[in-house]
């Protein structure tokens, strides 16, 4: 199962990630005719800075996901394909348990429909719109598997701002 | 390994769920009072204005656990937990025997009918099922003008289905103020406007104490300073009762919900119970609480449901407000202890602006957060909650939750355990 994973020491809050997030999940999909779109294309995927830190968040896909657990309307559902969790549109009534629970904030509200915006995992993509952009290879779009503990706790450190963690190789 | 889960609704399926994660195989069966296939309660609102097709408020097949006997119309009316047997009745008066290994009592609540003269009879109903909605919406066909009593959720939700009929609607609350529990009195002046702007009419510190008919119609209600409020029908939205008849029967430990110890094991062997039929512990303020939210009883049944297929799960107590809802046009979410004051250890933090109705809301306990309220802007309101839930220390978050974008990278920066939980997929 692949999984967006990023290595925050790479990141420069470009925000390329958000941008190309947007496009991907517009109609006209390009980066000068979707911004005029009605709805407006939303990115789901936020560069967070804090203290001079940078950080994409998005959508970790949990399992259990809490907005699955908690939506009213049965709305939310992990695709079973993709893996995904994935928000139906014709079931969503903008009650906004989802980004209640949310742990990470990720969820957004499409205002001029309102509905719950979320990561999709961009089917039918090779990677994710936002891996697939980001010029610093900050993003990875891996196999749990590969995107090992070890790394993973290192990611941590990197984070908590404990050691900087040296760039892996591109791939993982 | 059979499994008998009496109720089929929020926590109901979420047990039937996580049991068959658990085990495969495992023999499932369903009981359910009411007639309809399981669906999503808090959608039945819907139902009154025909705002949504039946097939948008029942439960999909690929939201329902796989492998499931299901009996709809059957109610459990006894319990002998010695003999690990239940009695049911079905809709023709049929009554059978039912032997589980493992039960799980998700009977859910039922709404409470006040001691008002005249409150039992045609024209005055409740919302609580899917028939309860379709009775309303019968009611509704014709009439020109409704008296909802209780400004609550329910009412509230009432209320504006009725009004999407064009019914003159006017809304009776005891309290001083609209859908008292779930907002505090700012964020609720918020929202009178919205009622008031919806063409909803709503009168604050009264009650009913009368409901006149002619025949079988309903005509008016009188209230508790005698003024006279013409009706068609009404509704009566002023809290529910956790079902407890089942428990009873079967001698289970019970208080205002029935007890439940960590494991959500009730007072007998192998009896488990999940939902608005639980009395459990608020999350936030350590009070026993019955909690009457779709979201503690899904967590409740999937804690239930794998602790009676064999697993070993703790339940963490619910949170007693647990709120998101948009009411006339406007979000909300409200979380915790909200209803607090500046004083004895407490610091409450409200800030208002506009012209778009904007509030928020945040009260701390020395280094907890302990509650929150966001109105209009309601972005991001999940890391909150999460702050709540966790009890996190938030002494060196204190700037960057006053300031206008708090965000999960704060919270990363400040607790490195975080941020591991954040890249574990
Ligand atoms: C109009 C409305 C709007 C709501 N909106 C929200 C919301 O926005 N957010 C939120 O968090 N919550 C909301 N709620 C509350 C939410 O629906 C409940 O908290 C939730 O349904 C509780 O689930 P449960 O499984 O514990 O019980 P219930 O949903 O009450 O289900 C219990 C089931 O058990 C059946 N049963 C009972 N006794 C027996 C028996 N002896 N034998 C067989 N069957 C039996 C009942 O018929 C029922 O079908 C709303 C509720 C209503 C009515």
């Amino acid at each position: 199962m692949k999984r967006i994973f990023v290595r925050p020491d790479l990141c420069t809050a470009c925000k390329t990630c958000e941008l190309a997030c947007a496009v991907e999940h517009s109609q006209a999909k390009s980066i000068f005719a979707s911004p005029l779109e009605t709805p407006r294309p939303m990115n789901r995927v936020f560069v967070e800075a804090s203290d001079g830190r940078k950080i994409p968040i998005f959508c970790r896909q949990c399992d259990d996901a809490p907005c699955v657990a908690a939506c009213i309307s049965g709305a939310m559902f992990r695709d079973p394909v993709t893996d995904a969790v994935m928000c139906d549109w014709g079931r969503c009534i903008g009650c906004w348990t989802c980004v209640m629970v949310c742990p990470y904030g990720v969820i957004g509200r499409q205002l001029e429909l309102g509905k719950a915006v979320k990561c999709d995992l961009c089917p039918g993509r090779e990677a994710p719109a936002c891996v697939a952009s980001c010029p610093t290879k900050a993003l990875l779009y891996e196999e749990v598997e590969t995107f090992s503990k070890d790394k993973r706790l290192a990611f941590a450190a990197a984070v908590s701002g404990q050691t900087q963690v040296s760039a892996l190789p591109a791939g993982g | 390994m059979r499994h008998v889960i009496v109720g089929a609704s929020a926590a109901g399926m979420a047990a039937a769920d996580a049991i068959r994660k658990r085990d495969p195989a495992a023999e499932i069966v369903m009981l359910s009072s009411e007639p309809r296939l399981p669906y999503f309660r808090p959608l039945i609102p819907y139902l009154i204005y025909d705002g949504k097709p039946a097939s948008e408020i029942t439960r999909q097949p690929h939201l329902t656990p796989k492998n499931i006997r299901l009996r709809l119309d059957v109610r459990a009316t006894s319990l002998d937990p010695a003999r690990h047997i239940l009695t049911m009745v079905d809709g023709t008066g049929g009554s059978e025997i039912c032997a589980y290994d493992r039960l799980l009592l998700a009977t859910g609540a039922s709404p409470i009918r006040p001691d008002i003269a005249g409150i039992d009879g045609p024209g005055v109903f409740t919302l609580r099922t899917w028939e309860d909605a379709l009775f309303i919406a019968e009611a509704a066909r014709g009439a020109a003008g409704a008296v909802v009593l209780g400004a609550g959720r329910i009412g509230m939700k009432s209320a504006f289905a009725l009004r999407h009929l064009g019914l003159n609607v006017t809304v009776v609350e005891l309290l001083d103020r609209i859908v008292p529990q779930q907002l505090d009195i700012a964020s609720a002046a918020i929202f009178a406007e919205a009622v008031a702007h919806a063409g909803i009419e709503t009168i604050l510190g009264h009650s009913l104490v009368k409901v006149n008919r002619r025949g079988h119609r309903v005509t008016s209600v009188v209230l508790d300073d005698d003024r006279k409020l013409k009706a068609d029908l009404v509704v009566v939205g002023v809290g529910v009762r956790p079902n407890l008849d089942l428990a009873v029967t079967g001698g289970l430990r019970i208080n205002h919900g029935l007890l439940v110890d960590e494991r959500l094991r009730a007072s007998a062997p192998d009896v488990f119970a999940a939902g608005d039929v639980v009395e459990t512990n608020d999350i936030v303020t350590g009070e026993s609480i019955v909690s009457g939210i779709w979201t503690n009883a899904a967590a409740m049944g999937r804690i239930a449901g794998d602790n009676m297929a064999g697993g070993d799960s703790a339940y963490e107590g619910a949170f007693g407000l647990l709120n998101a809802m948009e009411l006339g046009g406007l979000p909300v979410v409200s979380v915790g202890d909200i209803h607090r004051e500046t004083g004895d250890g407490i610091e409450v933090f409200a800030e208002r602006r506009g012209p778009a109705p904007r509030y928020r809301k945040l009260v701390f306990r020395g280094n907890r957060l302990i509650g929150l309220v966001m109105v209009g802007e309601i972005e991001r309101a999940g890391v909150y909650q999460t702050l709540i839930r966790e009890r996190a220390d938030v002494s060196a978050l204190r700037r960057e939750l006053l300031g206008p974008k708090f965000h999960y990278g704060h919270y990363i920066h400040s607790h490195p355990k975080a941020a591991d939980r954040y890249v574990r997929a």
